[in-house]
């Protein structure tokens, strides 16, 4: 949280669906009173906000399970059009700690990730973090483009 | 079964009442006109034809990928408190919807979606058309009522004249409202594809310049040390 939120640039607008993985991260943004929070009903809506969010000035981050991206592959290709910022946070990953079938697809959609060439990273256990979702901000603003944390079960606790 | 528009208005009468009422209004306010987000098609190619007055700055962002529409008008209208106007063929708005339910949950006051119903996909007007889900009884007003959108915030238009007052209710009374245009489709709308100018990105570059112009966000960038 210290890694979205303090320092500038820092997130002030965050769309999100229900993840196991990621609610900590949704409640502890959606309850800061200089974020605004919405809510949104599918993942591509939510990618879609964002876009205009950030076209409004906001530098915001879209949290969801990575079977969401599955959903996002148009405005996801859209995107770089308009130079903008966006931080992705999606749960899961295809390598760490998935031992659940149901997750089959879910990690999968990951691959969105590679056919869009955005950048992403893998987060885990051993690593700084804060310093992790800095950096990806930074990123994302400095590039104006769209970046990625997964987050794969067993790293937040 | 929603019934075939029996009024008068048409695709043309939309983009350009859009264009003449956001601008009235931004006069009597001295304030900046809202800004569009117009979906793909017949609406973005009649938008360089008719409703084009970009004297104030580039605020018309067209060609919006299909079933986006209104939800990058949601982000922009929830990032700043001005108005924004959403305008979505109904092709776009059906396989967009969840994008009505966020509206209706999420409720921003400044956010106008006009959804233009033709009962066709019909991007450029350049063949028959084929039937979109509004003409086997889809409703687009129910949709968004269902959605959570507050049932005095929809209205259902088929007059020219009852669009721009609709319109100018949406950007001087709290919304959010969805506006269903029924129209007719006519042989005078019918627009050839053609990419235009500025395209895709330059426009874009254009319309964030124009809204970071109007004050539309300012930390985008790490103040200098």
């Amino acid at each position: 949280m210290a890694g979205l939120l303090d320092g500038s640039p820092r997130v002030d607008w965050v769309t999100s669906l229900p993840d196991s993985i990621l609610n900590p991260v949704t409640a502890a943004l959606t309850e800061r009173p200089e974020v605004t929070a919405v809510a949104c009903t599918s993942e591509r809506d939510g990618i879609g906000a964002a876009l205009g969010a950030a076209l409004g000035g906001k530098v915001p981050v879209a949290l969801m399970e990575a079977s969401g991206l599955g959903e996002c592959g148009l405005i996801l290709g859209r995107h770089p059009a308009h130079r903008v910022p966006l931080l992705i946070l999606a749960s899961h990953s295809e390598l760490y700690n998935e031992e659940r079938d149901y997750h089959f697809a879910t990690i999968r959609c990951t691959a969105i990730l590679d056919a869009f060439g955005i950048p992403y990273d893998t987060l885990t256990p051993d690593m700084d973090l804060a310093w992790r979702a800095r950096s990806a901000l930074v990123t994302a603003v400095g590039q104006r483009r769209a970046v990625a944390l997964l987050v794969p079960p067993g790293v937040l606790s | 079964m929603t019934a075939p528009a029996a009024g008068t208005l048409r695709h043309r009468d939309v983009v350009a009442t859009i264009d003449a009422i956001r601008h009235a209004v931004a006069a009597e306010r001295g304030d900046d006109p809202a800004p569009v987000i117009s979906g793909a098609g017949t609406l973005t190619m009649l938008t360089h034809q008719v409703g084009r007055d970009y004297t104030r700055g580039y605020d018309v962002l067209p060609n919006m990928e299909l079933g986006h529409v209104t939800a990058v008008a949601l982000g922009l209208a929830t990032a700043d408190p001005r108005c924004v106007i959403a305008v979505e063929g109904d092709g776009s708005a059906l396989a967009g919807q969840s994008a009505l339910t966020t509206v209706g949950t999420t409720r921003p006051p400044n956010l106008v979606v006009v959804l233009v119903d033709d009962q066709l996909y019909h991007s450029f007007g350049t063949d028959p058309g084929h039937a979109t889900a509004t003409a086997r009884g889809a409703n687009l007003a129910l949709i968004a009522q269902g959605g959570g959108v507050p049932t005095e915030k929809v209205l259902d238009v088929d007059e020219p004249e009852q669009f721009a007052a609709a319109l100018r209710t949406g950007l001087t009374e709290p919304g959010p409202w969805v506006l269903v245009c029924h129209v007719t489709p006519h042989p005078d709308d019918r627009v050839a594809p053609a990419s235009v100018d500025p395209d895709i990105i330059d426009g874009a570059t254009l319309f964030r310049r124009t809204l970071a112009a109007r004050g539309y966000g300012r930390r985008h960038r790490s103040p200098a040390p």
